[in-house]
């Protein structure tokens, strides 16, 4: 049963991914002036250059037979060629996705443990802690990224000088010490989120007939909690969360940028500045895919944390 | 002696002082601040004390003084006169990107609830694929496409906004349109457009209100964000967010000023309208699917 439910799942993701794609590739039809001037865009491109945008762009079959084989190569691994950089866009692009793993895997610890954390607390401390919490996640919802990167780059970077203004840094642990400020920066919105919604779950759980009758029978607090509120409540939470992830992937320009890491985000930006359209439709696809198939991801795992979504469909 | 108290007669505006009275020091708070920036984003290009773009290198990071209220910023350009004058980008651009997803997106749910079934079902659909595109990527390409701009991001971010409205407006419509009021009005003969217009959408005003507002503190985050990116509002034009990147190689070394006005400003903004969403779709006792 539940595999059905995952059948027709992937049935719209593969359309959506679709559709995805053919705005990605039909974009390059609706720029002013037509393809060739758009991607050439007043650079003087030599006759042999031409032909081979030509030829990757397959301008000169009808658009569907065009398009099916661009997807074709691009499934194959050819995204084509920087008219910026005059090479692959796959060797360009793979240092810089490896940057921008390490800023989302990074950012998304920080949110599953700093944003649950924050969220149990002040759903268990009535009081002074909880008041704190709620408020000051209120208003951490409402800063965007770009505003908490300047804010840390003043105060920790510039003022303090416990991190570097800039830069991705190299190896594992100068990468971490380079990527700490851009994280948090990615993550702080989410945090107020997940704290938000956490503390909410939390709560309700707490509510419940079972939990006042496990505390009635005198089983100590930190077991009922342990086992029976948080447990429970974590359903909505992995859901929560996981969509919260899938958002960070195009917050990622946002915080590159600030910080000059020089990742995906901040090359897609740079891209688009210089009119390098091959490299933008390959970030594009790319963070598309990202985001869809972390959504997907998370809808699968709703079914199989719990069990009544199994059966109520 | 007695004091025969006449009753007063109840004040005309006394069911709205009631509900005046009734609202909450955050929701105060929220208004408040909203019409404050208001008054900037329509009237701030004319109260603004000197020329925004006018430079002057030789007063470049002056702190506050009578002359630059606020102070001056890398090229001596006046803060206090930038930040009235940035304030339309800002709000105004999401503003247009709220109202023209809200419109959109209450039709496609009203149409869809209306005629139930298959079209109810594909439309629907569609709204699960756009809601499936992360916004500010999209806004992104359609910058990549047209060109530099707030143009294109404000069409793109509009389309990508439908869908936030409709599901949530489409889900309150499929829920009047059960009731029997509906099949009343049905059984009179009146028309479908009629029932529509009169009827339906009166009943879900609520859910789309609040859907509007919260659509609107989406677009000013994401327009900022283009904004600071570079790719809308063009130098030398003053704007909050293309502020609050200028304003980086200032803070970088020590003048952190620009960036922190401009982010304060967009910070209020956003937090006071997604307050007063909040509340607002509370209030619609909205049942969120």
């Amino acid at each position: 049963m539940y595999g059905l439910v995952i059948l027709r799942r992937a049935a719209i993701v593969l359309i959506t991914m679709l559709v995805a794609s053919i705005v990605i590739y039909g974009a390059l039809y609706l720029a002013p002036g037509g393809p060739i001037a758009f991607l050439s865009s007043g650079r003087p491109l030599s006759p042999s250059a031409l032909a081979a945008l030509r030829h990757h762009y397959h301008l000169d079959d009808p658009f569907l037979q065009r398009y099916a084989l661009w997807l074709w190569g691009v499934l194959h691994g050819d995204l084509g060629t920087s008219l910026v950089f005059r090479q692959g866009v796959v060797g360009l692009l793979g240092p810089r996705l490896v940057t921008t793993a390490y800023l989302l895997v990074y950012s998304g610890i920080l949110i599953l443990i700093v944003g649950n954390a924050l969220g149990i607390l002040a759903a268990l401390r009535e009081g002074v802690v909880s008041t704190a919490i709620t408020t000051t996640t209120a208003i951490g919802i409402a800063v965007p990224a770009f505003i908490t990167a300047v804010v840390l780059i003043s105060v920790f970077a510039v003022n303090l000088g416990w991190f570097p203004v800039t830069g991705s840094g190299s190896g594992f642990f100068d990468r971490l010490h380079h990527l700490t400020l851009p994280a948090i920066a990615l993550a702080l919105p989410a945090i107020a989120y997940v704290a938000r919604l956490t503390r909410a779950a939390v709560a309700e759980e707490l509510g419940r007939e079972h939990v006042q009758a496990a505390i009635g029978r005198g089983i100590p607090r930190r077991k009922v909690i342990y086992r029976h509120v948080v447990r429970n409540a974590m359903i909505p939470i992995v859901t929560v969360s996981g969509i919260t992830l899938a958002s960070l992937v195009a917050g990622t320009a946002v915080v590159e940028t600030a910080f000059q890491v020089d990742g995906l985000g901040s090359f897609l930006i740079s891209s688009v500045t210089n009119r390098d359209f091959p490299v933008v439709q390959a970030i594009a696809l790319i963070l598309v895919t990202g985001f869809i198939l972390v959504n997907v991801i998370v809808d699968i795992l709703y079914g199989v944390l719990d069990p009544r979504v199994r059966e109520a469909v | 002696m007695s004091v025969i108290e006449t009753p007063l007669p109840p004040h005309p505006l006394s069911p709205v002082i009631r509900r005046i009275r009734g609202v909450d020091l955050v929701t105060w708070f929220a208004v408040v601040v909203l019409g404050l920036l208001a008054l900037i984003a329509i009237f701030g290009p004319m109260l603004a004390p000197q020329d925004p773009n006018a430079t002057n290198l030789s007063a470049a990071f002056q702190g506050p003084s009578s002359e630059h209220l606020l102070g001056t910023d890398a090229s001596g350009r006046d803060l206090l006169s930038r930040l009235l004058a940035g304030g339309r980008s800002a709000l105004l651009a999401p503003l247009v990107v709220a109202l023209a997803a809200t419109a959109l997106g209450t039709t496609v749910a009203v149409v869809a609830a209306w005629f139930g079934g298959f079209t109810d079902r594909a439309l629907a659909r569609c709204f699960d694929i756009v809601f499936g595109f992360p916004g500010l990527l999209l806004a992104i390409l359609a910058v990549a496409v047209f060109g530099l701009g707030l143009l294109a991001p404000v069409l793109a971010l509009t389309i990508v906004y439908v869908p936030y409205v409709g599901r949530i407006v489409r889900s309150g419509a499929l829920r009047e349109v059960s009731l029997p009021y509906i099949e009343a009005a049905k059984v009179q003969g009146f028309s479908g457009r009629y029932i529509c217009l009169r009827h339906l959408l009166p009943n879900v005003r609520k859910l789309v209100i609040a859907q509007a507002v919260l659509c609107f503190s989406y677009a000013v985050v994401d327009v900022a964000a283009i904004n600071f990116l570079g790719l809308g509002v063009q130098p030398p034009q003053a704007d909050w967010g293309a502020m609050v990147a200028s304003g980086e190689a200032s803070l970088i070394r020590g003048n952190p000023e620009e960036s922190l006005y401009a982010g304060l400003l967009i910070v209020l903004a956003v937090l006071s309208v997604s307050l007063l969403g909040d509340r607002l779709l509370r209030n619609a006792d909205a049942v969120v699917l």
